[in-house]
């Protein structure tokens, strides 16, 4: 049993490890392709897992495989397009200039009813409002309304456009954030300083976040009602 | 930048691990089945023969080999087709002492057959790979 619960240890911290390298974060970044080569790595860990008949490197072996190949089409598809092109595909539009692109629906198998779904997934309820949908080579549609129905911008409004920077956590749970503090550049005793100000102690905090304004949103924790605040650093 | 440098180091010491693979358990195998096949084809021919005391030292010197070479061939090989080796050479053994000849004929016979499975499957060739 100490066997079956090592091997399912190492094998697991061996796949995690070879799913960073390959540099995917999350499955809808994955093409087809990368899906699949996910599946099979999942599968070739599992076997080894539960057979202890089999030595670990029958799993292994077939993984880095498996990793090697995913690292030369990655690079293929990286210098060369027509290589890209082949093994992703190329997006597909679907909506051209507001009219149902069929035969290329037809081409991607892709139903009407498959992008009402996504149009509806970005709060799209009415065709008419779009002017172009795009098939991406990930399976997610791409849209652009047309321009009576996309939202003015602060640009267009000539509203002043504010700071586009991060916000930073804080304060978690009543304990500072470390790089929170260097990237703002700012001090524990600053932080505390704040709170101060306003009549807040750290460890009463359970969420704090500032904006590149230097605007402090803060969430006491449950003792304290969990209380919602903003304010600035004057 | 430090996430890339890092994956391509992986990618150049888990390439480094592969070709490792591939050359030192087959290494260890050939040289493992080499042995056996030559003490295999010594104990058949004694015991051929009729000679069960010149077999002996033989089988005996099989089972011995197996059993050292064991926890190395497992860490490749398939458990279930050495353990399956070793069970042939201890019958063998038991065999040639009990001085019971188509006995220990027949588990050297099996045993080679095993070998060349383990061989098979292992060794690169081009009937394995399709």
């Amino acid at each position: 049993m100490l066997t079956l619960f090592l091997r399912a240890v190492f094998l697991d911290l061996f796949v995690l490890l070879i799913l960073r390298l390959t540099g995917k974060r999350q499955v809808s970044d994955l093409q087809p392709y990368d899906l699949l080569m996910t599946l099979i790595i999942a599968d070739l860990a599992s076997t080894a897992i539960a057979d202890t008949d089999i030595p670990l490197l029958y799993s292994v072996v077939p993984i880095l495989a498996l990793y090697l190949v995913q690292q030369v089409i990655a690079k293929l598809c990286l210098k060369f397009s027509p290589v890209r092109r082949l093994i992703c595909g190329t997006p597909q539009i679907l909506i051209l200039d507001g009219v149902l692109q069929e035969k290329i629906m037809q081409r991607t198998n892709y139903t009407v009813r498959d992008l009402l779904d996504s149009l509806r997934a970005k709060d799209i309820f009415d065709v008419g409002e779009v002017a172009y949908a795009i098939l991406e080579t990930n399976g997610t549609v791409s849209i652009l309304q047309k321009a009576a129905f996309q939202q003015p911008n602060k640009r267009e409004l000539n509203l002043e456009p504010g700071s586009a920077a991060l916000s930073h956590l804080l304060i978690l749970e009543g304990k500072v954030q470390k790089s929170g503090l260097e990237t703002l550049h700012l001090e524990r005793k600053d932080v505390e300083t704040m709170l101060k100000n306003h009549g807040l102690a750290l460890k009463n905090v359970f969420f704090a976040q500032m904006n590149g304004d230097g605007e402090l949103h803060v969430q006491l924790d449950r003792r304290n009602g969990s209380r919602v605040m903003s304010f600035t650093n004057e | 930048m430090g996430f890339t440098i890092f994956r391509t180091t992986m990618t150049i010491l888990i390439c480094c691990f592969l070709v490792m693979l591939f050359l030192l358990p087959s290494a260890i195998l050939r040289d493992f089945s080499a042995q056996a096949d030559d003490w295999i084809g010594q104990a058949e021919n004694a015991l051929l023969a009729g000679d069960t005391e010149a077999a002996a030292p033989y089988c005996a010197a099989l089972r011995e080999l197996t059993r050292d070479r064991m926890p190395v061939l497992e860490r490749f090989l398939n458990h279930a087709s050495v353990d399956s080796l070793d069970a042939c050479f201890a019958v063998a053994d038991l065999s040639v002492r009990a001085k019971d000849v188509c006995a220990a004929v027949e588990a050297l016979a099996e045993a080679r057959s095993v070998l060349e499975r383990i061989e098979g499957i292992e060794l690169f060739s081009w009937n394995n790979l399709l």
